[in-house]
């Protein structure tokens, strides 16, 4: 069998010199250190870049015309069209300081309001969305396993409430309350909707527990927060679509 | 300069001639070995400071082989030889030109066993092959270098 290393040494007798060789590698390592935090740098500040970007356009989204105005400007004082947002006001005690509650664009219609969630991170918690129906005495609250059936509701201060809460899909989670009022029929509806798509229960759990979103669907405040002549109860594609649908009869034009 | 640094040092000082020579059995051209076996160094010595170079052998052997795998392949060899040298025997125009009818793979095993002395499963791990494909490749280089060779010569 050849002795292939011996044969193959022939071929070296041509060698050329290294002479300064082992600098070079140096002198290149070096310059490649310094492109690699070359890079770096600039991937950073082009991250940093895009952040304040997304930032900027998310908060000129979401921040109300009246809190993006002039600075030190009171919308009250200088005759601002906009009213005070009562269910906003509402919200507030209940989430407390670890999420920040914000209009979110569009903020409201005719008996609805929706609002983003951001936690202390500056992550989005989600989404919640107040809506009221007018509803007949004899409301049925839906019972999710069986559409023929009526769940029996809870009371609190003359409010009859149902919660239901959808934990089981953690890229979709969703706490709802339904909440009616036995004076006037009165039926405010809370849905908080997690983060989607998270794949992590945590991420993605809704910005309200059931008790909070019970607390903001009996509140007085809320309910008294929406004009008389406001509902949901049309066919309105506006309206927040629920988890649980409120089943309440189409307002019959006059 | 600390103890790290020094046999860092002591280590290109050693390889970059091993390595040259290997870049040259595999491209055929010494200025492209150089190129090759610099750029190699390089990267070792920049990866060895950031602690993610293992077995500092392995990783220049590896990173010089996957080189010339990525590097296009030529339909015609030019054998280049060194400026004022005797590069340009005969013999060495034909030694390496019977290697580079090789197969790249094979022509890589061969100089990883009988140039550079690594082991069967060195070699395989270096190529990322198992070590029967290694043996087959070598026994069909060897048959194939000595047929060409004792033709030619």
């Amino acid at each position: 069998m050849i002795e292939l290393g011996r044969v193959l040494d022939d071929v070296f007798d041509g060698e050329p010199g290294a002479d300064g060789a082992v600098d070079a590698v140096y002198r290149r390592a070096d310059e490649m250190r310094r492109r690699k935090i070359r890079a770096v740098i600039s991937a950073g500040l082009a991250s940093a870049a895009v952040v304040v970007a997304v930032g900027y356009g998310v908060a000129t989204l979401v921040i109300p015309r009246s809190a993006a105005g002039t600075p030190g400007a009171d919308p009250a004082a200088s005759g601002s069209a906009e009213p005070p947002d009562q269910v906003l006001a509402a919200l507030r005690p209940v989430v407390g300081d670890d999420l920040m509650v914000l209009p979110r664009h569009p903020s409201r219609g005719a008996g609805w309001r929706q609002y983003l969630t951001v936690g202390t991170d500056g992550r989005s918690r989600g989404l919640i969305e107040v809506s009221v129906y007018d509803a007949p005495d004899d409301l049925c609250f839906p019972v999710l396993a069986d559409a023929g059936a009526c769940a029996r509701p809870e009371h609190r201060d003359g409010v009859d409430f149902v919660r239901y809460a959808f934990d089981s899909d953690v890229d979709w989670q969703v706490n709802e309350v339904i909440a009616r009022r036995r004076a006037d029929g009165r039926t405010i509806v809370v849905l908080a909707t997690g983060e989607r798509g998270t794949g992590s229960a945590a991420a993605g759990r809704p910005p309200l527990t059931g008790a909070q979103a019970t607390e903001v669907a009996t509140a007085g405040t809320v309910a008294a927060a929406f004009d008389g002549g406001e509902q949901c109860n049309g066919p309105d594609p506006v309206c927040p679509v629920l988890r649980v649908r409120v089943p309440v009869p189409a307002p019959v034009d006059d | 300069m600390d103890s790290d640094d020094e046999a860092l040092r002591e280590f290109v000082t050693k390889r970059y001639p091993r390595l040259r020579r290997s870049a040259f059995l595999m491209g055929g051209d010494w200025s492209q070995a150089d190129e090759l076996a610099r750029d190699t160094l390089a990267r070792l010595i920049t990866d060895s400071q950031r602690g993610v170079v293992a077995d500092p052998d392995a990783y220049a052997f590896g990173e010089l082989m996957a080189a010339f795998r990525r590097r296009p392949g030529r339909r015609e060899h030019i054998f280049v030889a060194a400026p004022d040298c005797p590069g340009a025997q005969p013999r060495t125009v034909l030694i390496l030109d019977a290697l580079h009818r090789l197969a790249p793979r094979c022509r890589a095993v061969l100089v990883l066993r009988h140039v550079d002395g690594f082991a069967v499963d060195e070699t395989a791990d270096l190529l990322g092959m198992d070590d029967a494909q290694v043996e087959r490749y070598e026994a069909a280089g060897l048959a194939a270098m000595e047929t060409m060779l004792a033709t030619s010569g």
